[in-house]
């Protein structure tokens, strides 16, 4: 073996050394954190028609169960750490203070209370998107189709988190995530048959 | 710090600064004409950078994996293109892609 070749081994070997050692140290190595392509982003859904049920009281109850929950009024747009359950309750009877403050009572009492109205509906939370994504918060709208003494039937009237990309960036990704390897691919295979002929 | 860009000027200028980094590579490794490398290095990155960013958003979220992937496609056309023998074009290239992956992750997170 020639001193260049050797000189040649050692530099691949110190590279690829240098590869494994940073991709082991790499952020995507730490699965318990967001990854690598993607950002946390402010997530919180309302109810529209929440007005339209005065008899009733609508409660979302934060997950993992026993994380709390928030009487939802009107308007307000709800902020869930990581999930939550959506749950009415007929306003005659209804004693916001039987609610535990948190804890496996507070999922107890969601489960088994009778004043609530189940089953809850489970929101659409969402807790990260991809960097690309251009937004920096999401909010969603749901609406009530049905709460009766023993229905809750909610909807998602419009899912933020799925709004279509608008038409010129969809013209900009097929640009560039296809034409663009695909020219140069042309030009590369072009470059290789012209340096043969020579 | 390029984060800031909109998301198509990012794309835009993430391949510019790819383009530029690796010609300089190349051109620093083998001081050859530097018009034919920095067509090599357009005609090469215009094809794997695309493809990188698609995988590393979709399919693949793994950055140290696609750019083992890239860097082997990478090698492949620098052998080809620059008529070098394959474990010199595998060098030039890793030696390449660590530059703007080092890069990359300091402009981008």
């Amino acid at each position: 073996m020639t001193t260049r070749a050797r000189s040649s081994r050692r530099l691949l070997v110190t590279l690829a050394a240098l590869w494994l050692l940073l991709g082991t140290a790499a952020p995507e190595a730490r699965a318990d954190a967001l990854l690598p392509n993607e950002k946390s982003i402010d997530y919180c859904f309302q109810v529209s028609n929440a007005g339209d049920f005065p008899d009733y009281v609508l409660i979302a109850a934060f997950g993992p169960p026993g994380y709390g929950y928030q009487i939802v009024q009107a308007g307000d747009c709800v902020h869930p750490q990581r999930s939550a359950t959506l749950y009415a309750a007929k306003k005659a009877g209804f004693d916001q203070s039987q609610i535990p403050p948190q804890g496996a009572a507070q999922a107890t009492y969601f489960n088994t209370s009778p004043q609530i109205i189940r089953p809850g509906y489970q929101a659409p939370v969402v807790r990260t998107v991809p960097k690309s994504d251009r937004r920096t918060s999401i909010t969603d709208t749901l609406r009530i189709v049905t709460l009766t003494d023993t229905t809750l039937h909610v909807e998602q009237v419009r899912s933020a988190a799925s709004d279509p990309a608008p038409a010129a960036g969809r013209a900009f990704s097929v640009l560039w995530f296809v034409l663009l390897p695909l020219v140069a691919l042309l030009g590369i295979a072009g470059g290789i048959l012209l340096f043969r002929r020579r | 710090m390029l984060t800031a860009l909109p998301w198509p000027a990012q794309l835009i200028a993430s391949l510019l600064v790819t383009i530029l980094v690796e010609f300089l590579v190349y051109w620093a490794a083998l001081r050859a004409a530097p018009a034919r490398l920095l067509l090599v290095a357009i005609l090469v990155n215009a094809c794997t950078q695309p493809v990188a960013v698609w995988l590393l958003l979709g399919p693949l979220p793994h950055f140290w994996a696609v750019e083992t992937l890239i860097c082997l496609i990478e090698s492949a056309f620098l052998a080809a293109l620059l008529r070098l023998p394959y474990q010199c074009a595998l060098l030039l290239a890793c030696a390449a892609n660590l530059a703007t992956a080092l890069l990359g992750l300091a402009l981008f997170g």
